[in-house]
């Protein structure tokens, strides 16, 4: 016996070694045929008998990887030859973050709303890209009552949840209750139900909405409240509810088909789809949070639908190997917000209208858009929507307003007129006071800092003083709670052709940390919101709307700051895939058959 | 020998108690928790809406945000001494079972690399101190010059090699583009493709295609994580070669007449390698940092990556958990590392 290691002794462990690795890899490789081989019996045995059970809430969620099971109607209607022939390849979508649930109801995040409401749930009407009109979906026809009050939904026959199972009228009430229940957490869907006293199956495919008080959006709201199937989301324990992150059982045109954490989401073609169906086998997330790699991964034909930064937008124009295979575009779309610099009101420095103008007389919106931007935003003008080319529909926004422009002598003017004047060392001076303030920024966004240094030198030269004060976000949102601030640059999000201003601006929110957090108080623009939103014809509405644009123009409460656009690269093997108004629409995009990239 | 390992081993309890107290008072000292954060997501508009603030409320009495610190720090450990790690408050799934699902790719990730680095730091070492006295040029390129590179690539933070190492060797790179352009087709399978653990129709592939295919997936990730380990590895081996190289039983050796192929890989370089193992567990706490940024440039769904974002979303129990498997395994692998130096010196003995 000998006591310490010889080379062959080291041969022979690394040999032990080498074994377990192999049988590592085999077993490793036998689960992985014995999961396609359960994939291929449960699709066939699903094929051949009757509609299995799908899972239910209380039954909890499935683990990654694993799939639903899958079960064909027996024919899909209103499909023409010509339609199926369209019918093949993938789209692999790209999410820079992982959504945290795709529960229909708690989710809160961006990303699982796209999944969600464009590929999972249908709702009861929507609107029309085009168009911007709104249209049945899975309502055939719906009446508002003389009094606003009470909206009824007549529901198409024959629709059908992605498991078989009909979809009707108590689905809907179903959703509303769930939604309502204080022990769901769908804190946030539930606020834009609040003014709803009850919804009511009138029948098996009609539903009757009941409000409290008339309200504009009130068809767009019920309309778009998002309907989940009562067999398969019944609970008793909430909990059970809250803690359900997949997609059981859905009504759009795909169906949910399995989530690897932190890796993708698939969606696979919802066989029982009442509608058009759409071309696409397969929908995948793909996600990827690091730009380099997602940019890049897309070069490489891995994304087919890519959302760039404005410095791989330009970056891209440069490739031509990037650009034989992709479309590079840039659009702008409702839904993207604006950002912008808020004037404390509770400062004694912004109480002046004169000198909120002159603020943003004083601010080079057009230079910064072309130096800090690429062009690849627009300056923003007021709180609404400015449209798009070929609209008919009257916009919220006044038409005739003008951004206004850079011109720091009348901009010296009006901060004249305000009484603050220069002092021998050109500092602007009132009653022996200098004009210094500080601008509250949330931290890390390196364009933010750039904007603010650029404002920062551009009042320097007139003899204003702002210094930039970067704060973490859950101390800024502190700050901003208590109103602890003179100005600041933030941007409000999302937005929508028609849009609800009572949050941001009416007087009422400024208490309670309101979302009027600059504490803008106008009579007059009390009195136009509160007209507009009982005003239900949309013609004489947004002839309020936009009295109620050019009075905040005048105000400047807010110098507007820019509005972004959506840049994305898109793969060329798809066909229909055209720009609305809207935005783009995924679901209606094909691929040629000689194309196809997957299978 | 038992006894010592008996007694280390207890005296991870408390070091493990302290930790969780230490991260869970950072937790909640740190602004933000995650119904504000996550509520936060929508411009902040849903947290500042008053009529939100009740529904909050209730959601944060639901998750026992608001109890005292004391008393959640109780309920919590109470949880976790009946095996409970808790659950994600933001994904609504039990932390455990998002850890399991995780750690795979984290382990075999750090397996690999520090295999790696040991397959390559040992000659690299070797090669430098076998040239340590060899004439100038052949010493320069050796020995001093590798050393000099290596120190570079050790300088060298991890996202920036990982940024640079997608940008021209992975797939849609440069490299490619100019095995393209020059008509070098039949070179393209270096391209390592990057992103995922392996390539999204790779369940159609056979037996050695798809072990290619997620080996290929790791070659950078793997790359990125080993090289800054590389330096310090193959400089501790040089040195401890150089060390023993000089001991009386090296001189002993040349003196009965041996080979120096023989003195050198036998001799010396079997009691080089001592300080060398004891390493071993050593690097695994800092690969395990070093895999948070690795995961997150190459986008592998690691543990690593579950702890940043569990950060981000101030997700406590997914963060306190994490802790204490991380510390958990910091301290194994130092106790292993104890271990492993009595076991390969026969003169250490703990009593």
């Amino acid at each position: 016996m000998h006591k310490t290691w010889r080379a062959s002794d080291v041969v022979i462990a690394l040999l032990l070694v080498a074994a377990c690795v192999m049988m590592y890899l085999q077993i490793n490789q036998a689960d992985r045929n014995n999961e396609r081989l359960t994939a291929l019996v449960k699709q066939l045995s699903a094929d051949a008998t009757v509609a299995e059970r799908p899972r239910t809430v209380e039954q909890g969620n499935s683990r990654a990887g694993e799939t639903a099971t899958t079960t064909a109607p027996a024919a899909t209607p209103g499909q023409t030859l010509a339609e199926k022939e369209k019918m093949g390849d993938w789209e692999i979508r790209y999410f820079p973050a992982e959504p945290a649930t795709l529960n229909p109801l708690t989710h809160t995040d961006y990303y699982a709303t796209i999944v969600l409401s464009q590929y999972l749930f249908d709702t009861l009407i929507d609107m029309d890209p085009k168009t911007l009109e709104w249209k049945g979906k899975m309502a055939e026809s719906w009446q508002v009552s003389a009094d606003h009050l009470t909206l009824t939904f007549k529901m198409r026959e024959g629709m059908k949840w992605s498991d078989g199972e009909p979809i009707t009228a108590a689905d809907v009430v179903f959703s509303f209750k769930t939604i309502k229940d204080p022990q769901i957490d769908a804190a946030s869907l539930a606020s834009y139900y609040k003014d709803i006293e009850s919804v009511k199956a009138l029948d098996r495919l009609t539903v009757e909405f009941k409000y409290a008080r008339p309200y504009f959006l009130s068809v767009e709201f019920c309309g778009g409240m998002p309907i989940i199937p009562e067999h398969v989301y019944h609970y008793t324990e909430a909990k059970k509810f809250n803690d359900q992150r997949d997609v059981l059982v859905g009504s759009g045109p795909y169906v949910f088909d399995g989530w690897l954490a932190g890796e993708k989401i698939s969606l696979r073609r919802n066989e029982w789809y009442y509608g058009k169906p759409s071309y696409f086998d397969r929908v995948i997330f793909k996600i990827v949070r690091d730009d380099t790699a997602g940019y890049q991964m897309t070069r490489a034909q891995e994304i087919d639908r890519y959302a760039l930064t404005p410095e791989q937008y330009i970056k891209m124009g440069k490739d031509e190997k990037f650009l034989a295979n992709y479309k590079r575009l840039v659009y702008t779309s409702p839904g993207s917000g604006y950002s912008y610099i808020g004037w404390n009101q509770r400062s004694p420095l912004f109480q002046d209208k004169q000198v909120r103008q002159a603020m943003t007389l004083l601010i080079p919106r057009e230079r910064m858009k072309k130096d800090l931007f690429h062009d690849l935003v627009e300056v923003s003008k007021g709180p609404f929507w400015p449209g798009a080319e070929n609209i008919k529909v009257p916009l919220q926004s006044d038409p005739t307003i003008k951004a206004w422009p850079f011109d720091p002598k009348r901009a010296l003017v009006l901060l004249n007129e305000a009484g603050w004047a220069a002092d021998g060392s050109g500092v602007l001076k009132k009653d022996g006071k200098p004009f210094e303030f500080k601008l509250m920024i949330p931290q890390g966004s390196a364009i933010g800092v750039a904007i603010a240094t650029t404002v920062r030198e551009e009042l320097a030269r007139v003899g204003i003083q702002m210094s930039v004060l970067e704060l973490e976000w859950s101390v800024f949102e502190g700050r901003l709670k208590v109103r602890n601030y003179e100005a600041t640059m933030l941007s409000w999000g999302g937005g929508g052709i028609e849009e609800d201003p009572y949050q941001i601006w009416h007087s009422d929110s400024i208490e309670n940390q309101g979302s009027n957090h600059i504490g803008f108080k106008n009579a007059e623009a009390d009195r136009l919101i509160t007209a507009a939103r009982v005003e239900f014809d949309r013609a004489k509405r947004n002839a309020l709307f936009n009295q109620f644009d050019r009075l905040v123009y005048e105000e400047q409460p807010y110098t507007f700051m820019f509005t972004s656009k959506t840049r994305a690269a898109i793969h060329k093997r798809f066909e229909d895939a055209n720009i609305y108004p809207l935005g783009m629409v995924d679901t209606e995009w094909w691929t040629p058959a000689g194309k196809r990239l997957y299978k | 020998m038992t006894t010592y390992i008996i007694k280390r081993l207890l005296l991870m309890i408390p070091t493990l108690i302290g930790i969780s107290i230490v991260v869970f008072c950072i937790l909640r000292a740190a602004p933000g928790d995650p119904l504000t954060l996550q509520a936060s997501n929508e411009s902040g508009t849903v947290a500042m809406d008053p009529k939100m603030r009740d529904a909050f409320k209730a959601m944060r009495e639901r998750y026992g945000l608001d109890k005292p610190l004391p008393v959640a720090y109780g309920s919590y450990m109470w949880k976790v001494l009946h095996g409970d790690l808790g659950e994600s408050i933001i994904e609504h799934r039990p932390v455990k079972d998002m850890i399991l699902e995780r750690c795979g790719l984290t382990i075999k990730l750090n397996l690999t690399s520090e295999l790696m680095l040991y397959l390559f730091a040992i000659p690299l070492g070797l090669l430098a101190a076998r040239n340590r006295f060899a004439p100038p040029l052949r010493r320069f390129v050796c020995d001093t010059g590798q050393g000099v590179m290596l120190l570079v690539l050790y300088s060298l933070p991890a996202i920036l090699v990982g940024t640079l190492l997608i940008t021209y060797l992975a797939h849609g790179g440069i490299l490619e583009d100019w095995l393209i352009e020059h008509h070098h087709e039949n070179w393209l399978w270096v391209i390592a493709p990057i992103g995922a653990v392996h390539s999204p129709q790779s369940d159609q592939l056979g037996y050695w295609a798809y072990l290619r295919d997620v080996g290929w997936h790791f070659v950078l990730p793997v790359l990125t994580l080993s090289l800054g380990g590389l330096a310090f590895m193959s400089k501790m081996a040089r040195a401890s070669l150089l060390e023993n190289m000089r001991m009386d039983y090296v001189r002993t050796a040349y003196a009965k007449g041996l080979k120096e192929r023989v003195v050198v890989y036998v001799h010396a370089l079997r009691n080089s390698l001592l300080p060398l193992i004891t390493m071993l567990p050593l690097i695994i706490p800092g690969m395990l940092g070093g895999s948070v940024i690795v995961e997150s440039i190459f986008n592998l769904p690691g543990m690593g990556l579950l702890y940043w974002q569990a950060v981000t979303r101030r997700d406590y129990e997914m963060i306190q958990a994490e802790a204490l498997v991380v510390a958990t395994l910091v301290l194994l692998a130092v106790l292993l590392s104890d271990i492993l130096y009595a076991v390969a010196d026969p003169r250490v003995r703990y009593e």
